[in-house]
């Protein structure tokens, strides 16, 4: 029993980002004694439960064929040590600690603004994931309809996203919002793993992207699939470090974007996992989602304008460039 | 700068084009020697060559059959600039009108992407390095009768070869493909009598098509080059 306690205590302390430097998007760490490592599964099957609940329309046959789904479009990235297990229906519910992974719908009328959400138990002496529960909000309308359901959220996409989190992806900032009376309205996504989703009924977020697949091979050192690099540098403004500005690479070869936070006291960033070739960066102040949403709010400096590197930073297969030191100015 | 250059290169082509027919009936003039090798080293120039324009995208959300436009948040337009360089090449004439010659070429030109129309109002920008560019072509000449009196000969020319492009710090090397035609003057400074060893000026205009190699989009990009320099003959 205390062992699990001991377990489920680093679990809530998953939330917070990986220390320095960050890489593409953004990776969850835990702290195990002063060293901070990534959290992720160890090599091997991801066994897990989709609950017997039906709701919205949704049989339990359905919706498992719609996390079916998802999951099979995250396997498609070649190399992974991992994969995903289906192992049937369970009455367990998510959330509960008990040792199986369970994705389901959740009543949870608290959360407003949330259509699901990933949660984690860890190994508190190496930081694997032991444990990872998914719940999809009752609270709003579902659809596994092939074209989608005007009003209604795509399983299948939220379901893509999630289980993004289940496999140790934290969010991702590319993409474009404007603020509206109730929140913000996605203009534009980049990022299957960007916090904030698509209109309802809209089913374009069940491919992943470039960002995405680099989240993916960066957080389990996948190397086949063709040779990747990365791009180092320091954002800073007046010469000072900025932190939490959202550095973008833009492939000018193929038109990818991947992202990364200056997370380094000194500005520091790292984008890794990149095909090689020719990049334009570009930084942004970190202002189309909540920080929250995230990282820890309070050192993120958001005052500087939209800035490009004035160098094209071309990545070799294996290696890293040069550090890239690009100053913003204050907006 | 473009048109005007392409313009005198295609009246250069036009006008070699029509010497043949009166050619024949006058003194052939200074010849390059059948199977003698010369060796050429010149100056070049090869003009700027559009890369591609590049949106960075992202998907706007779609419900139902209507797929609507990409969200664009920046646009990139690059350009890989002209540039001076040199150029070593051995011919080999296989009669008194026709040679083959393999030419090495090297420059260092740079690459400009030039950013615009940023979704959050970010003013253009540009972004740059400096590109190592290497081209071995192949290629056939066939020299008209000489011009009027003068010891000159032009000649018209074409060819194909390798490129090879090496981004700034030797980082990632790229490869593609190069043709060009073209027309020169060679100008005996000495020799042209098929006696004598032979040495002079020559001055070439090509235009340059290349594929692959360092570029963002499909298909052929061309540009306009000149070449000026001498030859020895052996």
């Amino acid at each position: 029993m205390s062992g699990l306690l001991r377990r489920l205590l680093v679990a809530v302390l998953v939330v917070a980002p990986l220390a320095t430097p960050a890489h593409a998007y953004l990776k969850f760490g835990v702290d195990l004694g002063g060293r901070v490592v990534p959290v992720r599964w160890a090599p091997g099957p991801i066994q897990y439960f989709v609950t017997e609940r039906e709701f919205s329309g949704i049989t339990a046959q359905g919706f498992g064929d719609a996390v079916a789904r998802a999951a099979a479009t995250w396997m498609k990235t070649p190399g992974l040590p991992v994969s995903f297990s289906a192992q049937g229906l369970t009455r367990s519910q998510p959330l509960e600690a008990d040792g199986r992974s369970v994705i389901g719908f959740l009543d949870r009328p608290d959360q407003e603004r949330v259509l699901g959400a990933t949660s984690f138990l860890l190994d508190a002496a190496t930081g694997q994931i032991l444990e990872s529960d998914i719940y999809f909000n009752t609270r709003f309308r579902w659809s596994t309809a092939a074209a989608g359901e005007a009003g209604s959220s795509d399983l299948e996409s939220v379901a893509l996203h999630e289980l993004g989190h289940l496999l140790g992806l934290g969010h991702s900032a590319i993409g474009e919002t404007e603020l509206t009376g109730s929140g913000r309205r996605v203009l534009s996504s980049g990022a299957i793993m960007f916090p904030i989703a698509m209109a309802a009924g809209s089913v374009v977020d069940r491919v992943p992207q470039a960002d995405d697949i680099a989240g993916l091979r960066d957080l389990y050192g996948v190397t086949t699939g063709g040779d990747v690099g990365s791009i180092q540098g320091r954002v800073t403004k007046g010469g000072r470090a900025v932190y939490g500005a959202h550095v973008v690479a833009f492939h000018l070869d193929s038109g990818a974007l991947v992202g990364g936070f200056a997370l380094g006291d000194d500005g520091g960033f790292v984008i890794g996992a990149l095909p090689p070739g020719p990049y334009v960066l570009r930084v942004e102040p970190l202002d189309d989602a909540d920080v929250e949403s995230f990282f820890t709010p309070g050192r993120v400096d958001i005052d500087f304008a939209v800035t490009y590197a004035p160098k094209v930073v071309v990545v070799q297969g294996g290696g890293s460039t040069s550090p890239v030191v690009i100053e913003v100015r204050p907006r | 700068m473009r048109p005007t250059v392409t313009a005198t290169l295609v009246c250069a082509a036009l006008c070699l084009a029509c010497q043949p027919g009166t050619a024949h009936a006058q003194t052939a003039g200074p010849a390059l020697r059948p199977w003698r090798p010369v060796v050429g080293v010149a100056g070049t120039w090869l003009g700027a060559q559009d890369l591609g324009r590049v949106e960075a995208t992202g998907r706007r959300a779609s419900v139902g059959a209507t797929t609507p436009a990409p969200f664009v948040l920046f646009t990139t337009e690059s350009t890989l600039g002209a540039a001076v360089g040199g150029e070593v090449t051995l011919t080999l004439p296989v009669s008194a009108r026709w040679a083959v010659s393999l030419t090495g070429a090297t420059a260092r030109p740079t690459l400009t992407t030039a950013i615009s129309a940023d979704a959050e109002g970010a003013p253009n920008a540009e972004a740059s390095e400096q590109v190592a560019d290497y081209a071995v072509t192949a290629a056939l000449l066939y020299h008209l009768p000489r011009l009027g009196g003068a010891r000159a000969r032009p000649y018209v020319t074409a060819g194909a070869g390798y490129l090879r492009q090496l981004h700034e710090d030797n980082a990632l090397v790229e490869t593609g493909r190069s043709w060009h035609g073209g027309a020169g003057v060679r100008w005996w400074l000495r020799g042209g009598d098929r006696s004598t060893r032979p040495l002079g000026l020559t001055g070439e205009v090509r235009w340059v098509w290349r594929t692959r190699g360092i570029s963002f989009t499909d298909g052929a990009r061309s540009a306009p080059a000149a070449a000026v320099g001498v030859f020895l003959g052996f």
